[in-house]
């Protein structure tokens, strides 16, 4: 069958200048007044934009003309094949190859040979993948994987694809590429002119071609080879060229442009002498840099400057200043670069969602999505209230599976129940695609989610794929198809033309530049540092091709490496005026370490004999380092507000309103609880927040299992099931003998052990809970005290403590109180508080030190205050006979701390006594976020300064605990 | 002194490091020789070497920090560089500079990152995880998610030794070591399995534990010890329940001696235990953390181990003749130190033979090894073991793998130290402290010498005369009671000398030359405090300072938590009193009227607190929403806060400032990967307690640093603070890991139960690591060292050594500093403010010319009332937008397809052909997911009105026809129009756009229709202006058609 074969030329270009004037422009000027089409094929958007920029500036008006980047092209010629099989796409290969490597690592065990080798690749199927993609498009098969048992799976992965109707892009771009096309064929027709497209583009090449093929007239420039760097695969790229068109190339015979920075990219190469077209820009930081590079760009369009080409290494945080400060400045620019901001919240919640079952079905991936829920209003509990809920029902079950959370949840917090009830069961070790699609469907419409976009690829593989598969594999190909990004709504230099233009070498090279600024030209941030692929060598790499099968085939790190060096004095060649660098002397993000120049840049610097004074280069780029502050006009006047956080942290000012105080009239709080008014003592901070305002930390820390904190609750919980009295009246009744308290705490142990999970960890708990209950118990019976009993008992009003003339309300619960008769008055009381764990130490000096342990004593307050004819009250431990006491005789001088508490409340001043966080200590109050702790040290001198004598006591106490 | 020109004394070792590069060295470097720059020549040379290229791909330098790897790196090009500049080159040749590039292929990085590489590189055989998660050793989270999965079943003790375990000490002691215990030291423990059941606790102790006479003040605690002794008796001999290990009250030696002999073997039996149990659990931990995909660093040497343990592949890395330069070789520890050696060594030899005593066993070859270090600065004793680098560097010293130099000329310390030192501390490292030997093998046998020796400093060519001067301290009438406060009056009497004679009297220019060491933290606290007592300013330099108490990093956490969640009034309170300074008595009293922070309605509080919420209130407003980059978020927020302002007011030198624009990046780091306000935060929160470097340096301020952190550093003048005070070691409650005489670990169950022997061994080493301390501290001055001292000071000491102890020498004798006369300080933060430059050029904005504006790019969209996502997707315009428009989105995915159908359709050719293009497109409709929907418009459409209009044959069509021309004069369209029908007879031109959207509620087919006319006739009227522009005799027609309706209609109106 003959062919139909196009009008040709293949036209060789040293710059791009000359490609433009020679080729380019007569070419779309050929189509002007005609309905008929034609299409330029150009690597990137970047390019597209340019030469459109260029087409206005010498007003060209195109039509019928449309420009494609080699994937655009893809779909154009795609649509005209006569069999149209469907491919995969990325996400879906993966999904196909981590099934089949899941699969052969199931059967075996550590000690097989082959385990390593897929443990390795389960680790990293990604790069594996992309090398598989790289010896297709260079006309390899999976057959070609040096290492056999990658070639096994590439195998198999191929025929996966195949089995379930699917083809790669990639062989079928090959076969449309290298076919010619048949009379009969549909065709795209027009004229084509491919442009720009050096050898790095080598992967799209049959994209291109099979697209040109079907084109009626091809015109195709490419880069003259002798002035790249590797001139040995330009060279290759043009044969493989011609030998698609079947013609020869032709150097342009043109006039070479009068003005070229050639010789600054000549710097980069072996070697070359001076140049005045380069410049060097060096910030002190990368704040300085940009703020150095926008004022310079200012000054280049106010000198003329034509078009100035901005480059970035990638689209990076320096990109996004920059962008902001021409914005600012008013200078319009086009950004090349993409943007990116948080998907919408749905889809957000739908990450989250995933997150939950990818990491088992959680408490804390739970607790994350909660107030994604929250703030679609899914649910109404606070994120605040959920975290309490959960930490409630933590510290009882020790667990982070939701699922051990929800017997607790039904009760205590019926939202989150309600919500783990939707969303559990946990995600299963297999699952089919089908299951999993309808599983995160329908949590979605529970949760009043929208139905996730863009799974119709997963639905249709779906129909082919019915075999259950690993569960965390699906899981992540869900995952694939949820967009992690979108782009910026309306971000500055979009869909327009301007002087100045903003991209990265590859989507700018090829083009002609007046000026060429290449930022953050600091070692490290370009060139990149290109690591070899593990998977495919490059030894590997130079040895498959030997026997390729076309001219090209696959690249090396090395190969890579040269390419971006040629663009980039690609660049410099086809910028007219100047080439400036612009680098930063200090890291952003690690403010400390100094940056080094990129190679390029050390060699300017070197040229320009900077370096060779005394210091050399390290010192010369420091010279050249400038900072500029960021202006600050019209800043907000802050001297009202740093006279205020310096009183706050004057050690000389007493504490005044804007430190902890408040009208008492307007703030004073009506009553504390025991344990308040001890934590209060001791740091007066807790009291501000806790008691004057009411407010509680909400704490967002991951929770971690506390064996102590369980051990104390559950030995309180254990003892006050074992002492209760059967017959309760007005909450008093006889304690049980001792023998039945036994063995009421020996069952209610063992029906405790039966709710952790049977295993040796929950063993050791269990062995010392038994322990410590049985010891207290024992020390419970040993005291001499009263035979009726409360547990649990709270102080009831009207319990106070007074200091002198004033009185403050308490209330509290109390462990266990033993009494001679059933009521308070006139009784003899003895008020017991269970300790497990830390040191048995009161005594009421301590007590009025330091108000350690003052609890008790407002206990033993609050029971006087009730009536109660003696009283004593005991701190037990776990230990025989270990047991510490004081006693209403005592309780004047343990109270002492009461005094700076009548003081503080009496005259609205608390101020804060909170201590240094140190490595070794967290033990202090945690204040808001917000908050730059102000030293102990200040806070005890504005304690003394404000209560005078008070405070001396309270510092002593701090020593010691040292 | 000597000619400044005449060859150092080490010259010749300095020579053959760098050029001898196919030979191997150990070279011992005192402090200040400049090994930096010796490694950097040694480079430079292999560079120049004509096979450098290939030798510098397979080198690796390898030290402690990255910031010393990239430090060795930039001095390596500066010193290559100079050698070609330098070089005779040939008149008119450019001089070659592609040595350069040679040493960019070289790998300078950490251990760590070169384990890594290694596994990553080599590993694919031995189940290494090549794309690792790097945590922290104690990443409280991972461990609690190991513990909660693991099935905490363990096989290495049987059930009775386990319960025997279980009955006195709680699983959860293990823990702790379990979680850092690496793979070597794992394998020890579990070799020391406990023989049987524990041994029953001597009753002979007990009797005579019971026999103590109770009398005078502690009678009590001895009754009650003995009667709990023999409760405890009784329970054992029962044998049930969990009974904790004896302890006696009270501290009588007496008991507290009998008390530890009892229990002593019980308690050997389960240290042992624990170890085996801890050693079982850390297996288990480790392959969990593999499967999960985390990497401690310590896994990420094991991976390299893995590697090297494998014959083929130990064999592959040596035959590719890696080089090593091993830098800080003193801080190396044996794991990593196998690594390096290992795969230096050639091919065939066999593992872990070298070096060896005997000196049998292959060395590395030559020119692949490397080590520069100081023994004399080793003081990581907690990752290093100095033991094993010695035994390296004894085997070069005595030709074994390699050769030894020794740098001893410093550049860095003055004369009058270099004479100070040399002639006090040989005796603090020599042979008649008895702490510099270990305990003797044997009995009888001689005791081995484990310090490291001491090398003689020689000074430099221009090192300074400098000084070495006393500060007499006074001891107060009124002694200070405790430790803390005569460290308090040492420095209150230092700071008090420095205030009146000012930095000149030490022989400074600034206060930013002094710096002030002490071997602990918390001395330096204690210290500030005093200095800044009398008016001094310091800068305390510590890389601990918690990133949560920092301001700015504080004020960003804190308003972002309030925006992600308003509810959260505890925060709300942080951020008014901290942020917008409102006082506290408005805020209470504002909290008890409204019960809560109206953020949303800030009118309801009165001014400054509404005033403040108002500027929150429309973050938090959008912190959920999309299309805005986080980058901006950020930004904004901390402008409406004046977070810059603040930060100034706060911190006139810019450190605050720094701080923000840190963070800002960090924000837009991480917006670029799409995270929200709420994931940042989480991610600010989650390091909230990392420790950072603070305290900037300047001139004004005083510089505070531990010892440790001085290492590698220099000041001018050098304040060593409290050389009177006994160094304590750090106390440790739980089990206590140690490594035998053998080297090999061994769990203790707490630090008193270790055998008097180990005790003393432990506390010999940490003597000698002291006394390297007391060398690095001494060796940081340039020109002056500055001793405060007077025998007396300090009072007897309870603990020991003191840094005075361990010098050894008579430091009253060192000369009193007398003030240089003449010398004012200088006024302190006179220059603070003024020391940034104004900003350098003058707004460009004003003169901005005309010229600089284009016209306007008018992208159709710009021109409808609606967006087109499908037309953007397809448009060469939003190629490389984020994936959203990557075709992942079903309604554009549909419109797509349309367009590609409707694109390709063979309008020209018969039924046959169409129905079959139609076929083909349903069936990609199939595989896409909407084969339903696109049948039914196909057929639509067939049966539509337009349909035989639009196959007329007198059309010449054309589909997806790209324009870009002029629409005004300051405007150019640029877009691609769906279908354009030209009939150049008639004089027609139509313009047709097709839209797949969707009807909305309770819409017809007319209201559809004249919904999508509405929107697209501007974009419409636009292409048809500019086609007139080429087709100037036409009438134009514009015309929208639906395909859910199956109709279409002429944008000015008309209907077909
Ligand atoms: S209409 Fe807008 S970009 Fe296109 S051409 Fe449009 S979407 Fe662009």
């Amino acid at each position: 069958m003959a062919s139909v074969s196009p009008r040709i030329a293949l036209h060789l270009a040293r710059h791009a200048d000359t490609a433009w004037r020679e080729v380019i422009r007569p070419w779309l000027e050929a189509g002007v007044g005609r309905l008929e089409r034609a299409h330029v094929i150009v690597p990137t958007r970047g390019q597209a934009q340019a030469l459109k920029q260029r087409c206005l500036m010498e007003n060209i008006a195109l039509l019928g003309v449309e420009f494609l980047t080699p994937g655009l092209a893809r779909k154009k010629w795609v649509g005209l094949l006569a069999e149209r099989q469907p491919t995969m796409g990325r996400e879906l290969l993966l999904l196909g190859l981590k099934t089949l490597v899941a699969r052969r690592l199931a059967p075996l065990a550590l000690a097989d040979p082959e385990w390593g080798f897929w443990q390795s690749l389960q680790s990293d199927p990604e790069r594996a993948l992309d090398d598989f993609d790289e010896l297709l498009k260079a006309g390899f098969r999976a057959k070609d994987f040096p290492l056999a048992p990658l070639r096994g799976v590439f195998e198999e992965l191929t025929e996966w694809v195949e089995s379930r109707g699917y083809a790669h892009a990639a062989c079928i771009a090959e076969t449309a590429g290298l076919t010619p096309v048949g009379p009969m064929d549909r065709r795209i027709g027009g004229r084509v002119l491919v442009v720009g497209l050096g050898p790095e583009a080598w992967g799209e090449f049959f994209n291109v071609a099979a697209f040109v093929r079907r084109c009626d007239e091809v015109t195709v420039v490419l880069p003259e080879p002798a002035f790249r760097g590797r001139s040995e695969l330009d060279e290759k790229w043009i044969s493989v060229w011609s030998g698609l068109l079947g013609v020869e190339a032709q150097h342009i015979d043109a006039k070479e442009p009068a003005e070229t920075c050639e010789a600054v990219g000549a710097l980069w190469g072996r070697g070359a002498e001076a140049t005045a077209q380069a410049r060097v820009i060096v910030g002190r930081t990368r704040g300085d840099e940009l703020r150095l590079v926008a004022g310079e760009i200012e000054a280049l369009l106010a000198a003329g400057a034509e078009n100035i080409g901005v480059i970035f290494p990638k689209a990076d945080p320096a990109h996004l200043v920059l962008a902001r400060l021409l914005a600012e400045k008013n200078v319009p620019f086009v950004d090349l670069l993409e943007t990116a901001s948080p998907p919408p919240l749905d889809v957000q919640t739908q990450r989250a969602l995933l997150a939950f079952y990818a990491r088992g079905a959680r408490i804390d991936e739970f607790l994350a999505l909660w107030p994604l829920l929250r703030a679609s209003g899914a649910v109404t509990v606070s994120q605040a209230d959920a975290r309490r809920a959960v930490e409630r029902s933590f510290d009882m079950r020790q667990t982070h599976a939701v699922a051990g959370h929800q017997a607790d949840w039904a009760t205590d917090a019926p939202e989150l129940a309600r919500v783990a009830g939707l969303l559990l069961p946990a995600w299963p070790a297999e699952i089919t695609l089908a299951e999993a699609l309808k599983k995160i469907r329908v949590a979605c419409d529970l949760l009043d989610l929208e139905e996730p976009e863009g799974w119709s690829p997963l639905d249709a593989l779906a129909k082919h794929e019915t075999a259950a598969l690993a569960g965390p594999v699906v899981l992540d190909a869900l995952g694939s198809f949820l967009p992690e990004k979108y782009p910026v709504a309306e971000a500055p230099g979009r869909g327009n033309f301007a002087r100045v233009t903003l991209g990265t070498w590859r989507r700018m090279e090829g083009l002609t530049w007046s000026h060429l600024i290449l930022l953050e030209s600091n070692a490290g941030s370009w060139p990149a540092r290109r690591e070899p692929s593990w998977w495919l060598t490059d030894e590997q790499r130079e040895e498959l091709n030997q026997r390729g099968r076309f001219t090209l085939g696959l690249f090396t790190s090395e190969d890579r490496a040269a390419l971006e060096r040629a663009g980039y004095q690609g660049l410099a060649r086809d910028t007219r005026k100047e080439v400036i660098f612009s680098a930063a002397l200090f890291s952003e993000s690690e403010p400390e370490l100094k940056l080094a120049p990129n190679s390029w840049l050390e060699r300017v610097i070197w040229s320009q004999g900077l370096a060779s004074g005394a210091g050399g280069l390290e010192a010369a780029f420091d010279r050249l380092a400038v900072e500029v502050p960021t202006p600050l006009e019209e800043a907000p006047d802050v001297a009202v507000w740093d006279a205020t956080w310096r009183g706050r942290h004057d050690a000389t000012r007493p504490f005044d309103e804007y430190f902890f105080a408040g009208d008492p009239g307007l703030i004073t709080p009506e009553k504390l609880s025991a344990k308040r008014v001890e934590r209060g003592v001791q740091d007066p901070a807790e009291l501000w927040f806790e008691a004057v305002l009411g407010v509680k930390r909400v704490a967002w820390e991951p929770l971690t299992r506390t064996r102590r904190k369980v051990l104390g609750q559950q030995a309180h919980l254990l003892l006050a099931a074992a002492l209760r009295s059967t017959e309760v009246t007005k909450g008093f009744g006889e304690m049980p003998p001792l023998g039945e308290a036994q063995e009421r705490l020996t069952a209610a142990l063992t029906a405790m052990r039966s709710q952790w999970p049977a295993d040796r960890y929950w063993d050791s708990f269990h062995a010392e809970l038994a322990q410590i209950c049985a010891a207290l118990l024992e020390n419970v019976y040993a005291l001499d005290a009263g035979r009726y009993v409360a547990t649990e008992a709270w102080l009831p009003s009207p319990a106070e403590v007074t200091r002198g003339d004033w009185r403050l309300p308490v209330v509290g619960r109390m462990d266990l109180v033993r009494l001679d008769r059933p009521g308070w008055r006139g009784a003899n009381v003895d008020i017991i508080d269970f300790k497990t764990g830390g040191d048995l130490n009161l005594t009421a000096e301590r007590m009025a030190r330091s108000g350690a342990s003052l609890q008790l004593g407002v206990y033993l307050a609050g029971a006087r205050s009730l009536g109660a004819k003696t009283g004593r009250v005991w701190m037990l431990k776990p230990r025989p006979g270990e047991a510490a006491m004081i006693d209403f005789g005592e309780l004047e001088v343990a109270l002492t701390r009461l005094d700076w508490l009548a003081t503080a409340m009496q005259r609205g001043v608390y101020g804060a006594l909170t201590k240094d966080r140190s490595e070794h200590t967290t033990a202090g109050y945690t204040w808001p976020l917000a908050s730059t702790p102000v030293r102990h040290a200040v806070l005890a001198a504005k304690f003394a300064a404000t209560f005078g004598a008070m405070a001396t006591d309270a510092e002593k106490e701090d020593h010691e605990s040292h | 002194m000597k000619a400044i020109d005449a060859p150092l004394v080490d010259q010749r070792a300095r020579d053959r490091f760098r050029d001898e590069w196919n030979a191997n060295f150990a070279v011992s470097a005192n402090a200040g020789s400049g090994k930096t720059t010796a490694i950097s020549e040694r480079l430079a040379a292999m560079a120049l070497a004509p096979e450098g290229a290939a030798l510098l791909r397979k080198t690796a330098v390898v030290t402690y920090t990255k910031k010393a790897a990239a430090q060795i790196e930039q001095r390596a090009r500066q010193v290559l560089l100079r050698r070609i500049t330098e070089s005779p080159g040939l008149e008119g040749v450019p001089k070659d500079l592609s040595p350069l590039d040679h040493l960019e292929r070289a790998f300078f990085g950490t251990i760590h990152s070169f384990c890594l590489k290694l596994a990553q590189t080599y590993g694919q055989t031995v189940g290494i995880n090549l794309n690792p998660t790097v945590v922290a050793e104690d990443d409280e989270a991972l461990w609690e998610e190991f513990i909660e999965q693991d099935p905490m079943e363990f096989g290495r003790l049987s059930a009775v030794e386990l319960n025997a375990f279980l009955r006195h000490v709680p699983l959860e002691k293990i823990f702790d070591v379990a979680r850092t215990l690496d793979a070597e030291r794992a394998a020890g423990l579990g070799q020391r399995q406990p023989s049987g059941l524990p041994p029953a606790p001597s009753e002979a102790v007990l009797a005579d534990l019971l026999a103590l006479p109770a009398k005078g003040s502690g009678s009590k605690n001895v009754t009650l010890s003995q009667q709990r002794a023999q409760v405890w008796q009784e329970k054992w001999t029962r044998g049930a329940g969990f009974l904790p290990l004896y302890e006696n009250e009270g501290k009588s030696a007496a008991l507290v001696e009998l008390a530890q002999t009892w229990m002593a073997p019980l308690k050997r039996w389960l240290g042992d235990a624990a170890g085996v149990l801890a050693a079982e659990l850390a297996g288990r931990y480790r392959a969990w953390r593999f499967t999960r995909g985390v990497q401690t660093y310590a896994d990420q040497i094991d991976a390299a181990l893995a590697v090297l343990n494998n014959d083929a592949l130990l064999n592959r890395v040596r035959s590719e003749g890696w080089r090593i330069i091993l830098d800080e070789a003193q801080d190396t520890d044996p794991q990593q130190f196998a690594v390096l050696v290992e795969l230096a060594r050639p091919p065939d030899a066999a593992r872990n033979t070298w070096p060896r005593a005997d000196g049998r066993g292959v060395g590395p070859r030559p020119g692949h090894f490397c080590m520069v270090g100081d023994g004399q600065q080793a003081i990581y004793s907690t990752r290093a073991d100095i033991g094993n680098f010695s035994r390296h560097v004894d085997a070069f010293r005595r030709g074994d793998g390699g050769e030894f130099l020794e740098f001893q000329v410093t550049f860095r310390a003055p004369h009058a130290v270099i004479s100070l030192l040399n002639t006090t501390l040989p005796d603090a490292f020599g042979k008649k402290r008895e702490d510099n030997f270990g305990l003797p093998p044997a009995e009888g046998a001689p005791p081995p010498f484990l310090q490291v020796p001491y090398v003689p400093l020689e000074p430099g060519p221009v090192n300074q005369p400098g000084v070495v001067g006393r500060i007499e301290l006074l001891v107060p009438a009124h002694k200070p009671a405790g430790v803390e406060s005569w460290l308090t009056e040492e420095a209150r009497q230092v700071a008090l000398w420095l205030k009146q004679h000012g930095p000149g009297s030490v022989g400074a220019t600034k206060w930013g030359d002094i710096a002030v060491l002490a071997p602990r933290n918390d001395w330096l606290s204690t210290a500030q405090k005093a200095f800044e007592g009398v008016g001094l300013q310091v800068a305390l330099q510590t890389r601990r300072n918690r990133s949560g108490d920092h301001p700015v990093y504080a004020w960003l956490t804190g308003l972002l938590a309030v925006c992600a969640d308003p509810e959260n009034t505890f925060e709300w309170v942080g951020v008014l009193r901290e942020v917008f300074g409102v006082s506290d008595a408005l805020i209470a009293s504002e909290l008890r009227q409204h019960g809560r922070l109206a953020w949303d309605e800030p009118d309801q509080h009165s001014t400054p607190l509404a005033e403040a919420l108002a500027k929150i209130r429309p973050f938090v407003l959008r912190v959920n929403d999309e299309g805005r980059a986080l980058q901006t978020f950020a930004r904004e927020l901390a402008a409406a806060a004046a977070l810059a302002e603040r930060a100034r007011a706060r911190d006139a030198s810019g450190g605050l400032e720094n701080e923000l624009e840190r963070l800002l990046a960090q924000a837009a780091e991480r917006g670029l990967q799409g995270a929200s306000p709420r994931e940042w935060l989480a991610e600010l929160l989650a390091h909230i307690d990392d420790g950072r470097p603070a305290g900037k340096p300047t001139d004004d301020a005083i510089n505070f640093l531990s010892a440790h952190s001085a290492k590698g550093l220099e000041w001018p003048v050098v304040i060593v603070l409290g050389l009177w005070r006994g160094i304590g070691k750090f106390r440790d409650s739980g089990l206590e890991l140690v490594r035998d005489a053998r080297g090999k670990a061994q769990v203790f169950l707490d630090q008193a139960s270790l055998p008097p022997e180990a005790q003393e061994s432990l506390e010999r080493e940490r003597v000698r690591e002291l006394t390297r301390l007391l060398y690095v501290t001494l060796t940081r001055a340039r020109r002056g060292l500055v001793i405060p001292w007077s025998p007396e000071f300090g009072g007897r000491q309870k603990i020991r050594p003191s840094f005075a102890e361990l010098w050894g020498t008579e430091l009253s004798e060192i000369s009193t500093l007398t003030a240089a006369p003449g010398v004012e300080p200088p006024a302190i933060s006179a220059t603070a403010v003024s020391a940034r430059p104004a900003p350098g050029r003058a707004s460009a904005a004003a003169i901005l010319s005309v010229t600089a504006s284009l016209p306007a790019r008018l992208l159709p969209h710009q021109l409808a009332h609606a967006r087109d996502a499908v037309r953007q997707a397809r448009h060469e315009s939003g190629v490389d937008e984020p994936r959203m428009l990557d075709g992942v989105n079903d309604p554009i995915q549909y419109g797509l397809w349309w367009h590609e159908t409707m694109e390709l359709l063979p309008w020209a050719e018969n039924d046959l052909a169409i129905a079959a293009h139609g076929e083909r497109a349903l069936q990609e409709a199939e595989t896409l997911g909407f084969r339903v929907r696109g049948e039914e418009e196909w057929t639509r459409l067939q049966s539509s009105a337009a349909w035989p209009v639009l196959r007329d044959t007198r059309w010449t069509r054309l589909a997806e026809i790209g324009i870009f021309a002029p629409l005004r004069s300051e405007a150019w369209i640029d877009g691609v129009i769906d279908l354009v029908l030209h009939d150049a007879t008639a004089g027609e031109l139509w313009v047709v756009d097709w839209k797949t959207n969707q009807r909305r509620l309770g819409e017809t087919d007319e209201t559809l229709l004249g919904r999508l006319g509405a929107e697209y006739t501007p974009q419409l009227a636009a292409y048809g202006e500019c086609l007139a522009g080429f087709f100037p005799a036409c009438r134009v027609r514009r015309l929208v058609f639906s395909s859910v309706a199956g109709a279409w209609r002429d944008t000015d109106g008309q209907k077909f």
